[in-house]
């Protein structure tokens, strides 16, 4: 344990430095768990709005989905939607915020999105299709907000963590160890000057 | 990944859609797609749910980014609950949520 350390000078300048590198670590790491915060908080408001939307938008495309699923076969339906003429181009980006690794999501749906012939589907599965196009930019929004969120609330926690090691155990025990070891050497030097004195009075005595 | 209606509005779109119906197929389904070339899985809700397991081991790597999405029989929350526990643990208390949901 820190509180049995040498009482020597040596010992007294170590420690203080350890002191205030510690300090100033929490110092750091408590602005870096603010301001991860501040981000988090805003990424998950922005899920919330997104989440309420995308919910909104796929019902309404189920619903008219479940018309045009009335109005045709299922086989039809299937063999209307089983050779996509569309493609999603897709691309990630790893961005760093406060040294969490965030992945950033592009995407977008490129082509014809109505790979059937109109006159065997409904009018319905157009706009299913297109309500779920139309879902599908904040759904990928709303993919890459919640896994921000994921991660930005480990670290959060783990910074968290770190501020309240050091504030609660690191620094105490420090700030005891300083004060022990400056008191032992003044007490030290008080015993040294007494002892001084006594010798000088019985060198006069002689 | 999903049931047949995610599949028919979903595949039109160019997205790689396994139609799975239930837990044991979806679960080889996902460990197919999250191998593969998938920057972004999405998963219907009811289907993530009996998956929950395997995702959260799927979690731990960077991509793909896996994400629940309402399905045919609407919204569960689960993904919401799932952002209100994180918001717990983060904060260490349920400050944005308290109320509603």
């Amino acid at each position: 344990m820190l509180a049995r350390v040498n009482a020597t000078r040596m010992e007294l300048l170590k420690l203080k430095n350890r002191l205030k590198m510690a300090r100033r670590g929490h110092k750091l790491l408590k602005d870096k768990r603010d301001e991860l915060m501040k981000v988090f908080l805003a990424r998950v408001r922005e899920t919330r709005g997104l989440r309420g939307d995308v919910e909104k938008t796929l019902e309404r495309a189920y619903r008219e989905l479940a018309v045009a699923r009335a109005a045709m076969t299922p086989g039809a339906l299937a063999a209307a939607v089983s050779s996509p003429e569309a493609e999603v181009v897709a691309t990630v980006e790893l961005e760093n915020v406060m040294s969490v690794i965030i992945p950033r999501l592009e995407a977008e749906v490129k082509g014809n999105p109505h790979p059937y012939g109109l006159g065997y589907t409904t009018a319905e599965l157009d706009t299913a299709v297109r309500e779920t196009h139309a879902a599908f930019r904040s759904l990928v929004k709303l993919a890459e907000a919640e896994r921000a969120v994921e991660l930005l609330a480990e670290e959060i926690e783990k910074t968290r963590r770190r501020v309240n090691a050091l504030e609660y155990v690191l620094i105490p025990q420090l700030q005891g160890a300083v004060r022990s070891i400056a008191m032992k050497l003044s007490e030290m030097e008080r015993s040294n000057a007494s002892r001084l004195m006594k010798i000088k009075d019985i060198v006069r005595a002689k | 990944m999903g049931g047949p209606e995610a599949a028919a509005v979903f595949r039109p779109l160019g997205l790689d859609v396994a139609e799975v119906e239930d837990g044991s197929g979806a679960e080889q389904a996902l460990e197919r797609m999250a191998g593969g070339e998938h920057a972004l899985v999405f998963i219907e809700e009811e289907l993530g749910i009996g998956l929950a397991d395997t995702i959260a081991r799927l979690k731990r790597r960077p991509l793909p980014v896996i994400s629940l999405v309402p399905g045919v029989r609407g919204s569960r929350g689960t993904a919401r609950e799932a952002i209100r526990k994180m918001v717990e643990r983060a904060v260490g208390a349920d400050i944005l949520f308290k109320g509603d949901s």
